[in-house]
């Protein structure tokens, strides 16, 4: 099981469509940085939805958009951490 | 020994990432770790053949590909889809790979030790 790390938007990169192309089911992605900011669109929401996605709260607050993109799952720095720790490898895309 | 894959995934020439992922395969072949290199999305560009990027005042290493057999790196894998979608899967190419598919690139990237993208 592989943590696919993106920190780029979507508007600014290819890192996030390029991963998804590559994913396995069982995976997960984490969003952090600018790479939040694609949850707010729907075609990456469609594109995201069957995923198991953590976006890192910090970056969520950081950018205002604590209320609109509650329904995701948030974690912490910390929490970030224990991640790595859970998956076998971390790709940082 | 560690199984290292490495992505590229951006064209040559417009930033460094192409010449720095070469750079650490060769560097991690010469200290016998096994290497495996997979071009993806725009990253397919790195093989286009006959590229004179001096022309641009950028680094040509593009020729530095022909020296992979040399490091042992055998395995050299590119992404039949964006072969396709740059129109390259016809294409006469800078080296010998292998074309394969999104899904043969997952199981890959899942065997591999380490994975680093550029």
């Amino acid at each position: 099981m592989i943590l696919h790390h993106i920190q780029t938007s979507p508007a600014q990169d290819n890192a996030l469509a390029t991963c998804l192309r590559y994913i396995d089911k069982q995976d997960t992605v984490l969003l952090s940085g600018n790479a939040v900011n694609a949850l707010l669109l729907n075609t990456w929401q469609h594109e995201l939805a069957q995923r198991r996605i953590f976006i890192l709260e910090e970056d969520v607050k950081a950018r205002g958009l604590t209320e609109r993109l509650s329904q995701f799952n948030f974690i912490n720095y910390e929490q970030f951490v224990q991640e790595t720790l859970h998956h076998d490898k971390v790709i940082s895309w | 020994m560690k199984k290292l894959t490495i992505i590229f995934r951006r064209a040559p020439h417009g930033t460094p990432h192409g010449r720095e992922a070469l750079d650490l395969a060769l560097l991690s072949a010469s200290f016998e770790q096994e290497v495996s290199l997979i071009f993806v999305d725009e990253g397919v560009l790195n093989l286009v053949k006959m590229q004179h990027p001096e022309l641009v005042g950028a680094k040509d290493f593009i020729a530095t590909f022909g020296a992979l057999p040399l490091y042992d790196v055998d395995t050299v894998l590119a992404c039949k889809t964006s072969l396709l979608e740059y129109g390259l899967d016809k294409a006469e190419l800078t080296m010998k790979l292998t074309q394969v598919s999104p899904a043969e690139i997952t199981q890959h990237l899942a065997d591999a030790d380490e994975v680093l993208v550029f």
